[in-house]
C-alpha cells in the first residue's frame, strides 16, 4: 500500500491528543484558570479533532478496501522498547479487523463529542471533560491500531485511566469518586492478568509484535512447541478481558460507572472501551483458536453473564443501570460468540451493539436532561408526547437490541445464537442460554420504554414545569445513531435471508476473513435452510412477544412483583444486584482493609521495629548491668586486677603444662 | 573544560559552594538558598555536559581520574563513570535543582532556622552523593558512602518534626551496623587481593578480577564458603539502605521527620545508593553466592512489595504512606537484580531513576501541603482539587508515574523487570504483580483523600496554588515522567552496552561455575 | 654479678649528648618553670612560657637529632633511634598541646604554677620510657612519668573527689608497679637479664623458657594494662578523668596511653614474639580476652553515662580494646606496630581536643558536664560545637576525620592478621559507640536548652588548642598519605 498513506494511524492517532493538549493545557494557560474556557469553544474543538480523525479513518478505510487480499496502513514512529531481546516499536497498524474499530471509534466518538457540547453545556469547567474524552479517544485509538501487544496494553491502561477521570468528573461527590476508584481497581485486577499473559506469550515466543505472532503460531512446530501452555496464555489474557470488558467475576465496576457523565456512559461504558476485550480475542484469534479450554471458559462465562446481567436489569429503576446491566449482558453475549469461535460475528455485534446501545445511552442522556437530572423510572412515565424525538430515536434503539427482524442487532444477534449450535464448539445448553437472555432482554427494554415514554405520568410537579426536548445538537446525534441502529445489520446478512435478497453476501465477514476467518458452518451444507429458518423465526417471534409484553405489563406497574406477589423475593435479590458488591465487600476489601491496618499498625510498629528497638533497648541495659561493677571503691578495683592476674597465671599454666 | 577532572569537579562543586556560604555572613540568609539553587544549577550543567560527552558506544568505565591517597594501602582517589553510574547522577543533578525549588521556604517571615547550616548540608550532601556514584576505589566508595551520613543526620535532627531525634538516630545507627560490616569485608577483599595480585588495591576493576571460593553443593557449604560471607557482609549493608523487608522500619520514622528538601535527596537518591552498590559490587563480585542467595532476596523483595503496599494503605499521614510506597516499589528492583536476567537488570536500572522521579515529586506534594495547612494527616485534606488545580495535577501525574501506567516513566521500568523476572521466576512474580493493584489502590486513596470528594475544612478555600518555583519543579519532573515513559530510549541509550556487557559478564561467571 | 655489670660505666661523645638534650632541656625547663612559678602574680604566666619554650625547644632538639644514627647508651639501657625520637616528637607535641590547654584552665581551676613543670617532668618521664630497652630503667621512667600524674590529678586541691581519684589512681598505680618490679625480677631470675634485647636472645637459644619467665612476663604486661586501663585493670580510668582536672584528663588520655601502650608493645615485641618461643597461646587468649572484654565493656557502659568526662573515660577503655586488637595482630607476625602509633597518634589528639573544648564550658571544681547542660550549646557556639563534634567523629571513627584512617589501618591490619571475629567484635561494639558520641552531637545541636546550661568560660589557650587539634584531625583524615608513610618507615 502506497506509504503516502502510511502516516494516517500516526495523523488519526494523534488529532486527539492535539485536542487534548489545546482543551487542557492551551486555553487554560491563554485564559489563566481551568473553569474558564466557554463551554462552546472547548466543545467545537474537541469535537473537531476528533471529526478530523474520523475524516483520516474514512480515508483509510476506503483505501483498505481498495486494495489486496490483506491490505494494511503502518505506520512506525520510533522504538519504544529494545533491549536484551526485548524489542517493542511503538508501530501503528489499521488492518481490516482494526479499521473497523477505529471507524466506530471516531465516527461515534464524533457524535458523542457534539452532542456532550450540549449537554454537559451548564455543567463547569467543561474544558477538563472535553480534554479528557479526547484523551479518551486517543488511549482508545492507540489500543486497537497498536502492532504490538504493550502498546495495546498501554492503550488498555490508558482507557482504563480515562474512564477513571471521567466516571469521577463529579470528584466533589465522595459516591462518584469512589466509583471511579473502583473502576480503576477492578481493571488492574484484569490488568494483572493481561500482565501475566503477555509474559507467558514472550517467554514462549520471544516477541509480542503482533504480525510476528500471527506468523509464528501460523508454524505447526511452534504451535507444537507452545501447546501445552498456551491454555494458560488465553486464559491470563481473557482474565483481562474480563477486567476490561465487565465479565463476571469483575463486572462490577460498570454499573457503578455510571455515575459519570451520561455521555461518557455512551462512549466508554457502551460504545467503545468495554467491547475492548472482545477486540483483543478477536485480534488473537489464532492463539485462543488453539485452546479449545480457554474457549470453552470464555463461552460460558460470556452466556453466564448475558443471562446473569440480563436477569437483573430487569428490576433496575435507574434508567441508566437498566442500560449498564444490559451492557454487561450483552458483553456476555459477544464473549460467548468468540467462546464457541464465532469471532467475526461477535465483531459484528460489537458494532451493531456499539450503534443501538449507544444510541439508547444519548437517548437515556435526553431524557434525563429533560427530566432535570431525575435518573429514577418510577418517576417518569408518559414522556412520549414531550420527548417525541428522544422517543422515536429510543425505541429504534430498543426494537434493535431487542432483536426485532431486520433492526441491526436481529442479525447480530441471531447470528450468535446461531453460531452456538452451528459450530463444532458450540454447545446445546449455551444456546438455550443465549435464547433465555434475549427473551430478558426484550422484555426489561420493553419494560423501560413503557416506565419512561407510555404510562401514567409519574413526574414531579417542579420537574414536569421544565420538560423539554433536547436540542438540536443532541438529537442530530440520536437520529444518525438510529439509522445506523436500524440499518447496520446489513451489513451482515446472513446466508439464509442473503438467498432471498438476491444474493446478499454478508459483507463483514469477507470483510474481516483475511484477519478473522469465518468459521465452516459444518451444517450449512446438510439442512441449513430449515435449520438457520426455525431458530431465526423462533428468536424472532420470542423477540417481538416479550418487547411487547414488556411494554404492556409496565405500563400500569413498575415491577413484576407488583403483579405476581409471590415475586416479591425474586425482586428484591435481583433489584439488589444478587448482593454480589456486599459480598465482594465482605470476602474481598474487608480482608484486605484489615491485613493492611494489621500489617501497618500492628506487624510493622510491634514486631519488626520492635525487635529493633528492643535490641538497642536490650544493648542499653546491658550497659547499666555492667555499670554496676563500677563501685568507685578502691577494693573491688584491686580485686578485679587481681583476677586479671590470677587469669593470665591461669592461662600460662594451662598453656604450659 | 578538562575533561578528565570533570567528575572530581562535579563531586566537589557543591561542597565549594557550601564554603562559600559558610564564608558568608549570617546577615544574607536570603541568598544563601539562591546560592544553593545556584549550585544546583551549576551541576546540573555540568552533568549535562557531561552526558553529552559520555559515549554510549563504550561500555567501559569513561572520564577516569586517579590521584595517589594512600598507596601504602593501595588506596587511590579514583573517580569514573559508565553507563550504569551514568543515569544515577544525571539523576542527582536534575533532582537537586527541583528538590531546592520545589521547597523554597517562605523568605518574607524571615524565620529561617540555621540557614546557613541547612544549606551547607545540603551540598555536603550532594557531594557526597556523586562520590558514591562515582567513586572506582573501595574505599573511596565508602568513604562518601559513609560522609552522606552526616549531613542528612543534621538535615533531620536539626529540622525535623518531632521525633526527630529518634529517627535521626535510628537512621544513622542502622546503616552504620551495616556499612562497619561492609568495612570488614573490604577489608578482607583487599587482602586477599594482596594475595592474588601481589600488591595492596582497593581498585574495584581490581578486585573484581578476584575469584572467592564458593561451595555450593550443601547449604551449610554455601553459607560457610568466604564468596558468601563477603556477599552478606556487603549485601547487609545495601540491603538496610534500600531498605529491603526486614531492614525498612528507619525509613519512615526517617522521611516522616525529615524536612521536605530531606525526604525527597532521601527518596530520589540516597535509596539508589543501596540499590547501585548491589549492582556494582553485591552481585558481580561475589556472583554465584548472589545467585545461589537469589532466591531468599526476590522473595524478600516479593513481600517488600506487597507488605509495604499493605502498611501503605493502612496510613493516615500522607508522607508515611509514600515512604511505605518507596519500601514497596524498592522492592522490584530488588527482584530484577536477583533476576540475573538482562532484560529484568536494565529495568532496575531504570526504575531506580524512575522511582527517584516519582517519589520525590511526591514528597514535594506532601511538602507543598505541609507548608500550606501544616499536616499530613490524610482525613484532614479533601476537595483540594477546585482550590489547587495545579497542585492536583501535578499529585496526579506523579500518582500515575507510581502506579506505574504505561506512558509514564514507571511502566519503562516495572514492565521489563517484571517481564524479565518471569522468564525465570513465574510464580514470585505473580505475587509481585499483585503490588500492581494494590499500588494503585494506595495510590488513589491518597489520591481521592486530599483531592477529591467535599471539603473537610473551611480554611482551604484560600489555599493558594503552586507558586512559580514550584510550578518549574513540578514540570522539571513531568517533563521526565512522560519523556521516559515515552521516549525511554533516548533517555537510556547511553547505559545500553555497558548494561548488556554487565549481564553477559554476570550471566556467564555464574554459569561457569 | 655487680651493679658495674649492670650499669657499665660509659663516657658521652657529641651525638649522645645531642640526642640526651631534649631530656635535659625538659628536666631543666621543668625545674626553672617551677622556679619562676613562685613568682607572686606573673607567676604562672612565666611558668607557661618556659615550659612552653622548653618544650618547643626539646622538639627542634629532638627533631634535629632525628635521623642521625641510632645511640646506644648503657648497653641498651637507653636506645635513641629515629623510631624512639618519632614517639618523643608526637610525646612532646602532645605535652605542648596539654600546655596551652592548661594555661588559663589553671587560673580558673585555682590549679599551683607547678602544674607546667609536673607536666615536663612527666614528659621526660615518657620520653625515657619510650627510648628504654631495659626493665628496671623502664621501671623508673614509668615512676617518674606516674608520680608527675598522681600530683596532676590532685591538683585541684579545692575538691574532694579530685583527692579521692588521686589517691585512688596512687594506690592502684603503686600495685601496678609493683606487678612490674615483681615481674621483671622473676624475667631476670628466669634470663638472668633486665635487658630486653638479651633476653630475647636468651629465650631464641632455649627453646621452652621456665613456667616462672611467663608469670614475670605476665606481671609486667598485666602492669602495663593497668597504665592503658584495659579491662579488668580499668578501675581507676572513670574516677581519675573525672577527679582531675580536665585538661589534665586530656594530657593522660593522650600521653600516658601513648606510652604505656607502646612500652606494652615494645615489651611484647622482645619478650613474647621470639623465634622458637612456640608456646603463645596463653598470650593471645589473654590478649583476646582483655581486647574482647575492654570493647564490649567499654563501650556497653558508655552508653548510659549523662556525664561527658565520665563517657569519654569509658570510651578510653573502648579505644584501648581496639588497640589491644594491633597487639594481638602482633601474634601472626603483623607489623601493626604501625598502625598502632598512628591510631594511639590520630585517637590522642582528637582526644586532647575533645578536653580542650570541655574545659571551656566547665565551671571551676565542677566534677563533670553532664549532657543536659549541653544542651542546645552547638547552636549558641556553632564553631566550639562544630570542633566537639569533628573530634567526636574522629573517635568513632567516621570518614574525613583521623580517627577513621586509625580505626581502617588497625582493623585492616588485623584482618590481615586472619582475626575476623575479633573485628567483627570491634565493628560491632564500635556501632554502639556511634550511638553515645551521637548522643553529645545530638544534645548539642537538636535539643532546646532546658534548664541551667554550661556557660562558656572562653580559655583562649583551651580554644587555640582545640583548633589546632581540630586542623590536625581533619588533615590526617583527609591526607594521611605523608604521616602514615612515615610512620611506616620508622617501624620497620
Amino acid at each position: 500500500m502506497e506509504t503516502t498513506y502510511s502516516s494516517l494511524p500516526l495523523l488519526i492517532l494523534i488529532s486527539p491528543l492535539i485536542g487534548f493538549f489545546i482543551n487542557g493545557v492551551v486555553y487554560p494557560l491563554k485564559l489563566k484558570g481551568f473553569a474558564k474556557t466557554d463551554p462552546n469553544t472547548a466543545g467545537g474543538t474537541a469535537t473537531f479533532f476528533i471529526g478530523l480523525s474520523f475524516i483520516m479513518a474514512c480515508i483509510a478505510f476506503s483505501k483498505l478496501a481498495g486494495g489486496g487480499d490483506n491490505p494494511s496502513l503502518t505506520s512506525y514512529c520510533f522504538e519504544w522498547f529494545n533491549f536484551g531481546g526485548l524489542n517493542i516499536p511503538f508501530e501503528l497498524r489499521i488492518d481490516k479487523l482494526s479499521g473497523t474499530l477505529v471507524m466506530i471509534i471516531t465516527g461515534i466518538g464524533t457524535l458523542i463529542h457534539m452532542y456532550s457540547t450540549s449537554y454537559m453545556h451548564d455543567e463547569e469547567c467543561v474544558g477538563r471533560y472535553f480534554s479528557y474524552l479526547n484523551l479518551f479517544c486517543f488511549n482508545m485509538l492507540l489500543l486497537v491500531m497498536g502492532n504490538n501487544l504493550p502498546l495495546l496494553f498501554f492503550g488498555w491502561e490508558g482507557v482504563g485511566l480515562c474512564s477513571y477521570l471521567l466516571i469521577g468528573f463529579w470528584y466533589t461527590d465522595t459516591e462518584k469518586a469512589n466509583a471511579g476508584k473502583k473502576a480503576f481497581v477492578v481493571n488492574r485486577v484484569g490488568d494483572l492478568g493481561f500482565l501475566v499473559g503477555m509474559f507467558l506469550l514472550f517467554r514462549e515466543l520471544g516477541t509480542l509484535n503482533l504480525p510476528e505472532i500471527n506468523t509464528l503460531l501460523a508454524n505447526p512446530e511452534v504451535v507444537t512447541r507452545i501447546l501445552p501452555s498456551v491454555t494458560l496464555i488465553c486464559l491470563s489474557l481473557f482474565v483481562g478481558a474480563t477486567g476490561k470488558s465487565a465479565q463476571i467475576p469483575l463486572y462490577v465496576w460498570l454499573p457503578d460507572a455510571m455515575s459519570g457523565p451520561t455521555p461518557v456512559s455512551a462512549l466508554i461504558h457502551a460504545a467503545t472501551m468495554v467491547t475492548a476485550g472482545v477486540y483483543m480475542i478477536a485480534r488473537l484469534n489464532p492463539l485462543f483458536e488453539l485452546s479449545p479450554i480457554a474457549l470453552s471458559v470464555i463461552a460460558h462465562t460470556g452466556a453466564v453473564t448475558a443471562l446473569f446481567a440480563g436477569s437483573i436489569a430487569i428490576a433496575q429503576t435507574d434508567i441508566k443501570k437498566v442500560l449498564a446491566y444490559s451492557t454487561v449482558s450483552q458483553l456476555g453475549f459477544m464473549f460467548l460468540a468468540c467462546g464457541v469461535g464465532a469471532y467475526q460475528t461477535a465483531v459484528f455485534h460489537l458494532m451493531t451493539h456499539a450503534f443501538f446501545k449507544a444510541l439508547l445511552f444519548l437517548g437515556s442522556g435526553s431524557v434525563i436532561h429533560a427530566c432535570s437530572g431525575e435518573q429514577d423510572m418510577t418517576k417518569m412515565g408518559g414522556l412520549k408526547k414531550y420527548l417525541p424525538h428522544t422517543h422515536i430515536t429510543m425505541l429504534i434503539g430498543s426494537l434493535a437490541i431487542s432483536g426485532i427482524p431486520f433492526f441491526s442487532g436481529f442479525f447480530s444477534k441471531d447470528e450468535i445464537l446461531y453460531s452456538t449450535i452451528a459450530l463444532p464448539n458450540g454447545v446445546s445448553y449455551l444456546f438455550i442460554i443465549g435464547v433465555l437472555t434475549a427473551m430478558l432482554t426484550a422484555f426489561y427494554t420493553g419494560r423501560m420504554m413503557s416506565l419512561t415514554f407510555y404510562g401514567s405520568e409519574r413526574l414531579s410537579h417542579d420537574v414536569k414545569h421544565h420538560l423539554h426536548e433536547s436540542p438540536a445538537l443532541m438529537t442530530f446525534p440520536l437520529y444518525v445513531l438510529a439509522g445506523l441502529a436500524a440499518f447496520g445489520g446489513f451489513l451482515g446478512v446472513p446466508h439464509l435471508l442473503g438467498n432471498f435478497m438476491g444474493h446478499m453476501p454478508h459483507f463483514l465477514s469477507h470483510w474481516l476473513s483475511p484477519l478473522v476467518p469465518a468459521k465452516e458452518l459444518p451444517l450449512v451444507a446438510v439442512k441449513l435452510p430449515l435449520h438457520e429458518g426455525v431458530v431465526m423465526a423462533g428468536s424472532s417471534v420470542i423477540a417481538v412477544v416479550s418487547f411487547f409484553a414488556g411494554i404492556a405489563v409496565f405500563k400500569k406497574i413498575q415491577f413484576i412483583s407488583d403483579a405476581f406477589k409471590g415475586l416479591a423475593p425474586l425482586q428484591k435479590l435481583l433489584s439488589n444486584k444478587y448482593f454480589i458488591d456486599e459480598i465482594y465487600s465482605v470476602i474481598v476489601v474487608g480482608p484486605i482493609k484489615k491485613i493492611s491496618v494489621f500489617s501497618g499498625e500492628f506487624i510493622d510498629k510491634y514486631i519488626v521495629d520492635g525487635a529493633v528497638n528492643g535490641l538497642g533497648r536490650g544493648i542499653r541495659s546491658l550497659g547499666g548491668t555492667f555499670r554496676a561493677l563500677q563501685t568507685g571503691d578502691i577494693q573491688s578495683y584491686g580485686l578485679l586486677m587481681l583476677g586479671g592476674v590470677l587469669l593470665a597465671v591461669l592461662f600460662i599454666f594451662k598453656a604450659l603444662v | 573544560m578538562e575533561t578528565s577532572y570533570l567528575l572530581t569537579w562535579i563531586i566537589f562543586t557543591p561542597l565549594l559552594f557550601g564554603l562559600l556560604v559558610s564564608l558568608l555572613p549570617n546577615g544574607m540568609e536570603q541568598i544563601f538558598r539562591k546560592v544553593a539553587l545556584a549550585q544546583t544549577i551549576v551541576n546540573a550543567l555540568l552533568a549535562t555536559f557531561l552526558y553529552a560527552h559520555f559515549d554510549g558506544a563504550s561500555g567501559l568505565f569513561q572520564f577516569a581520574h586517579v590521584a595517589s591517597w594512600l598507596p601504602d594501602w593501595g588506596i587511590n582517589y579514583s573517580v569514573a563513570i559508565d553507563g550504569i553510574s551514568l543515569p544515577l547522577v544525571m539523576l542527582t543533578a536534575y533532582v537537586a535543582p527541583v528538590a531546592i525549588l520545589g521547597t523554597w521556604p517562605d523568605l518574607k517571615h524571615g524565620q529561617l532556622k540555621k540557614e546557613k547550616f541547612f544549606v551547607f548540608c545540603l551540598m555536603a550532601l550532594q557531594s557526597g552523593m556523586y562520590g558514591t556514584f562515582l567513586a572506582t576505589d573501595m574505599f573511596l566508595f565508602y568513604f562518601f558512602w559513609e560522609v552522606v551520613l552526616i549531613p542528612m543526620f543534621f538535615m533531620i535532627g536539626i529540622w525535623g518534626g518531632k521525633d526527630r531525634i529518634y529517627a535521626t538516630t535510628k537512621f544513622f545507627l542502622y546503616t552504620m551496623v551495616g556499612s562497619l560490616l561492609m568495612l570488614v569485608a573490604i577489608f578482607w577483599m583487599i587482602k586477599s587481593g594482596q594475595e592474588s595480585l601481589g600488591y595492596a588495591s582497593a581498585d574495584l576493576v581490581n578486585l573484581s578480577k578476584l575469584q572467592f571460593f564458593f561451595d555450593g553443593s550443601s547449604l551449610l557449604n554455601a553459607l560457610k564458603s568466604p564468596q558468601t560471607l563477603l556477599f552478606f557482609a556487603f549485601a547487609l549493608a545495601f540491603v538496610i539502605k534500600v531498605p529491603m523487608v526486614p531492614f525498612h522500619t528507619w525509613l519512615p520514622d526517617a522521611h516522616v521527620q525529615a524536612p521536605t528538601v530531606g525526604s525527597v535527596f532521601l527518596a530520589a537518591v540516597l535509596l539508589k545508593m543501596g540499590t547501585y552498590g548491589l549492582m556494582r559490587i553485591a552481585i558481580p563480585l561475589f556472583p554465584q553466592a548472589a545467585q545461589y542467595f537469589s532466591t531468599l532476596f526476590i522473595i524478600l523483595g516479593v513481600i517488600g512489595i506487597i507488605y509495604g503496599a499493605f502498611c501503605a494503605l493502612a496510613q493516615t499521614d500522607f508522607k508515611k504512606l509514600v515512604a511505605y510506597s518507596s519500601v514497596s516499589h524498592m522492592g522490584y528492583i530488588m527482584i530484577g537484580l536477583f533476576s540475573f536476567q538482562k532484560i529484568a537488570i536494565a529495568g532496575s536500572l531504570y526504575q531506580m531513576i524512575n522511582h527517584g522521579i516519582s517519589a520525590g515529586g511526591l514528597f514535594l506534594v506532601v511538602g507543598f501541603l505541609y507548608e500550606r495547612l501544616h499536616t499530613r494527616n490524610l482525613e484532614e485534606f479533601g476537595g483540594l482539587a477546585k482550590v489547587v488545580p495545579l497542585m492536583a495535577i501535578g499529585f496526579m501525574i506523579m500518582t500515575l508515574s507510581s502506579v506505574a501506567l504505561p506512558g509514564s516513566n514507571g511502566f519503562v521500568g516495572e514492565f521489563p523487570i517484571l517481564l524479565g523476572a518471569f522468564q525465570v521466576h513465574p510464580t514470585y512474580v505473580l505475587f509481585a504483580g499483585t503490588g500492581v493493584i494494590l499500588g494503585a489502590v494506595y495510590a488513589l486513596k491518597a489520591y481521592q483523600m486530599v483531592m477529591l470528594g467535599p471539603k473537610t475544612r473551611t480554611d482551604l478555600d484560600h489555599l493558594h496554588d503552586l507558586n512559580l518555583k514550584e510550578i518549574i519543579a513540578m514540570c522539571i519532573l513531568t517533563i521526565f515522567v512522560f519523556g521516559i515513559g515515552f521516549f525511554p530510549k533516548s533517555f537510556f541509550w547511553k547505559s545500553d552496552v555497558a548494561l548488556d556487557n554487565y549481564g553477559t559478564n554476570l550471566i556467564q561467571k555464574v554459569s561457569s561455575k | 654479678m655487680n651493679l658495674l655489670d649492670v650499669f657499665p660505666i660509659q663516657s658521652l661523645g657529641s651525638l649522645e649528648y645531642l640526642n640526651l638534650l631534649p631530656i635535659f632541656t625538659l628536666s631543666f625547663g621543668a625545674v626553672g618553670s617551677i622556679i619562676v612559678g613562685t613568682h607572686k602574680d606573673k607567676g604562672h604566666s612565666w611558668a607557661f612560657g618556659l615550659s612552653l619554650l622548653s618544650v618547643l625547644i626539646a622538639f627542634f632538639q629532638a627533631n634535629s637529632a632525628l635521623f642521625s644514627n641510632d645511640v646506644n647508651l648503657l648497653q641498651g639501657t637507653l636506645i635513641f633511634s629515629t623510631f624512639t625520637k618519632t614517639l618523643s616528637l608526637m610525646i612532646l607535641a602532645f605535652s605542648a598541646i596539654a600546655l596551652i590547654v592548661t594555661f588559663g584552665q589553671d587560673k580558673k581551676e585555682g590549679l599551683l604554677s607547678e602544674v607546667y613543670g609536673l607536666i615536663l617532668f612527666a614528659t621526660t618521664g615518657m620520653i625515657l620510657m619510650l627510648s628504654t630497652q631495659h626493665l628496671i630503667f623502664m621501671f623508673i621512667a614509668l615512676e617518674i612519668m606516674s608520680l608527675a600524674i598522681y600530683v596532676l590529678v590532685t591538683m585541684r586541691r579545692t575538691s574532694s573527689f579530685s583527692a579521692e581519684a588521686g589517691l585512688k589512681y596512687f594506690i592502684l598505680g603503686g600495685l601496678a608497679s609493683a606487678f612490674f618490679l615483681y615481674g621483671s625480677s622473676l624475667i631476670f631470675g628466669a634470663t638472668g637479664s633486665f635487658e630486653l634485647g638479651k633476653i630475647s636472645n636468651f629465650l631464641a637459644g632455649h627453646s621452652n623458657p621456665s613456667f616462672i619467665y611467663f608469670v614475670g612476663l605476665g606481671l609486667v604486661l598485666t602492669a602495663m594494662l593497668f597504665k592503658v586501663g584495659a579491662v579488668p585493670f580499668h578501675g581507676w580510668v572513670p574516677d581519675v578523668y573525672q577527679g582531675a582536672s580536665t585538661n589534665i584528663t586530656g594530657f593522660m588520655g593522650a600521653s600516658v596511653k601513648f606510652t604505656a601502650f607502646m612500652a606494652l608493645a615494645k615489651i611484647s615485641q622482645h619478650l613474647v614474639f621470639v623465634e622458637n618461643v612456640n608456646n603463645l597461646v596463653w598470650f593471645k587468649n589473654y590478649v583476646w580476652l582483655v581486647a574482647a572484654a575492654s570493647m564490649i565493656y567499654g563501650n556497653f557502659v558508655a552508653i548510659s553515662q549523662n556525664e561527658i568526662k565520665r563517657m569519654l573515660s569509658f570510651s578510653t577503655i573502648a579505644h584501648t580494646g581496639y588497640l589491644l586488637l594491633g597487639l594481638y595482630a602482633m601474634n601472626f607476625g603483623e607489623h601493626s606496630t604501625k598502625d598502632m602509633i598512628s591510631y594511639l597518634f590520630f585517637y590522642a589528639i582528637s582526644n586532647l581536643g575533645a578536653f580542650a573544648i570541655i574545659s571551656q564550658f566547665e565551671e571551676k571544681n565542677q566534677k563533670d558536664l553532664t549532657l543536659e547542660q549541653l544542651a542546645g550549646m552547638g547552636i549558641k557556639h556553632p564553631f566550639l560545637g562544630g570542633l566537639f563534634t569533628l573530634f567526636l567523629l574522629s573517635m568513632a571513627g567516621i570518614p574525613l576525620t583521623s580517627g577513621f584512617i586509625g580505626k581502617y589501618g588497625l582493623f585492616s591490619s588485623a584482618v590481615n592478621a586472619g582475626e575476623v571475629p575479633l573485628v567483627v567484635i570491634a565493628v560491632l561494639t564500635s556501632v554502639v559507640s556511634v550511638f553515645y558520641y551521637l548522643r553529645v552531637i545530638i544534645y548539642m545541636f537538636m535539643k532546646e536548652s532546658s534548664g541551667e546550661v554550661a556557660k562558656y568560660q572562653g580559655l583562649k589557650g583551651a580554644g587555640l588548642a582545640a583548633i589546632i587539634s581540630a586542623a590536625a584531625t581533619l588533615q590526617f583524615g583527609l591526607f594521611p598519605k605523608a604521616i602514615l608513610s612515615f610512620v611506616k618507615m620508622i617501624s620497620k
